[in-house]
Parts: C-alpha cells; structure tokens; sequence
C-alpha cells in the first residue's frame, strides 16, 4: 500500500477527525515580534555571565581550590567512604550479620545487580519496527528486553 | 535546502555564527511556535520551550555539519526539548489548568468548538512520541520518509504509529 492508499484507508476509519477543520493554535498578538528581542537578551546576559566567571581570577582560584579539597577528601577516606556505601547496602538487604568482606562477596554473587551492570554493558541493536511501535505507543518497558 | 537555508548553511561555515543565528530565528520561528504548540497544548509552556529551543540552537550552532537541512536541524531540537517536557510533566501528572476545557453541553451533534475542544483533550492522552508522529503527520503533512529523517525511527513504527494515534483519538471524539 502506498501512502496515498494508506491515508484514504485511514481516512475511512476517522471521518470525524478527517471531517473537521484544521485550526491554526492563537497566539498573543505582537508575540512573534518580541521573540526574537527576548531571545537575543537571554544569550546576552548568558554570554556575559560566562565571560565574568571566565575572566575572574577569584572563580577560577576558588574552582580550582574547590576540586583539589573534594580529591583530596576522597582519597583520604576511600576505605572509609567504601566502608559507608557497603553499610549502607547492608542495610538494605538485610544482611547485619555478615562483615564487610562476607557483604561484597554478596554482592558479587547477586543476580540482580548482576543483570543491571550486564544490561548496560551490551550494545543494542538497532531496534526492531515492532520495539519501536512499543515505545511509541508507550507499552515499552527493560523486562521485555530480558523476555527477549 | 532551500537558498535561504543554504546561504545560512554557508554563513555557519564561515564562522558568522550571529548572523546565520538571526536569519535561523527570523524564519523558523513561526513554525517552530506552531509546531511545539500542537505538541504541548498551551502557550504558557510553548514559550518556555520556544525560547530553550533557541538557546540550544544558538550554543550548538558551530557543532552544526550541514549533514540534514537547517530546517531538519532545528525542527529536530525543538521535538526533543518538546518530549523532554511531555515526559517531565507526565511524571509530574500536571494538567495545566489554563488549558482544562469544559465542553459546552449540547442537544444533538457537537458544534465545531466542542469537537475541536475534544480533539485538544485527546491529544493530551496520547504518549508524547505517538504525539510528535501525530501532529508531524496530521497537522503537518509530513511525510513518512521525512519523519523518520528527524525522529530517526523507521517508517513502519511511524505508520504503525500514527494509524494508531488516529484510531484513539477517533474514538475519543466518539464519546458524549
């Protein structure tokens, strides 16, 4: 079927949408006319902003002695940090009474997770007209992708 | 592409981003307002993504390559900024109460306010993608190959798409 015989198909099927007059949305008067000065404004101002945080010396100092702090407090703490994030999951799976290392050796046995870090590392395929028409039609979720 | 569009084309080459900026807004503009408002339903939220539409035009203007048509190009910002607002929304589950319409009561066949009140109300229903296929199609009479150039999805799925939408709006229309 080509698409002129589709779109009389289709046309058959919705006489109601098909018979009513296509009606151009309202607009403010004058809007169109003060876009592009609202517009060209925001860039400015954008611009400006962007050339004061450049050029400052006390940003970037502050930006740079910002980021150096946060490196330095991570690799101070990473085995303390660590221990926080495992607690945590801990807690969560309820599992109190196992110790930090029992706790990783979990997590690596965990299919859940497992699966998780699995499914973003595959690469997709170009998906198929039907997946596409799923998502489209907003009947697409991740379990069909394990299903398939 | 168009003269026109070529001759923006060939101003972004040379690096005279303001100038190929200017003449961008002046003629997409109108368009682009007209499209994004069968998208998003009010003018409220249409300006909004109207102006974020051509910041993004203006900060990606020198990453532009010429590959599609200037009109393809911006016509492709605005529909993701566009869907990334439906999807925003739709978690939020806002319905702007501007735009909330009361149909008129009616003895016999609705007039044309109230079928084009309706038409509104089941646009809103539609998932945002399966409403860009709609509006392109419907309102813009794009062509299947076109649209799978902007959206970058097939034409089967926009077909299937779109008979669909119809099919649902359709039956909206039907109901008292």
């Amino acid at each position: 079927m080509n698409e002129m015989q589709e779109d009389k198909h289709i046309l058959e099927e919705a006489p109601l949408l098909f018979g009513m007059e296509k009606r151009l949305p309202e607009m403010p008067e004058n809007y169109l006319d003060h876009l592009d000065e609202v517009i060209l404004k925001r860039i400015s101002i954008q611009e400006n902003v962007g050339k004061i945080i450049g050029i400052n010396p006390i940003f970037k100092w502050a930006a740079a002695a910002a980021i150096v702090c946060i490196v330095w407090f991570f690799s101070m703490n990473k085995e303390y940090i660590s221990d926080v994030i495992t607690e945590a999951f801990v807690e969560d799976l309820d599992l109190g009474t196992l110790t930090v290392d029992e706790v990783d050796d979990y997590l690596e046995l965990d299919d859940d997770l497992m699966m998780e870090v699995f499914l973003d590392d595959v690469p997709m395929d170009e998906p198929s007209a039907e997946m596409e028409y799923l998502i489209h039609d907003d009947q697409w979720n991740d379990e069909m992708l394990i299903e398939l | 592409m168009s003269a026109s569009e070529l001759h923006i084309a060939k101003l972004i080459k040379e690096r005279d981003l303001d100038e190929a900026f200017k003449l961008i807004l002046s003629s997409q503009k109108s368009k682009l307002y007209l499209h994004l408002r069968r998208m998003l339903g009010n003018h409220d939220d249409t300006n909004d993504v109207l102006q974020e539409t051509f910041i993004r035009i203006w900060k990606n203007l020198d990453k532009f390559e010429g590959k599609s048509s200037i009109s393809t190009w911006v016509y492709r910002i605005a529909t993701n900024a566009a869907l990334t607002h439906l999807n925003k929304e739709k978690k939020k589950n806002h319905v702007p109460l501007k735009d909330v319409h009361h149909p008129a009561a009616h003895s016999t066949a609705p007039s044309p306010e109230v079928i084009q009140k309706k038409l509104q109300k089941a646009m809103e229903l539609l998932p945002p993608k399966q409403k860009q296929v709609f509006v392109l199609r419907y309102y813009e009479e794009m062509s299947y190959e076109e649209m799978a150039e902007l959206t970058g999805t097939s034409q089967g799925a926009l077909k299937a798409s779109y008979h669909h939408a119809v099919k649902k709006i359709e039956a909206e229309l039907r109901e008292d």
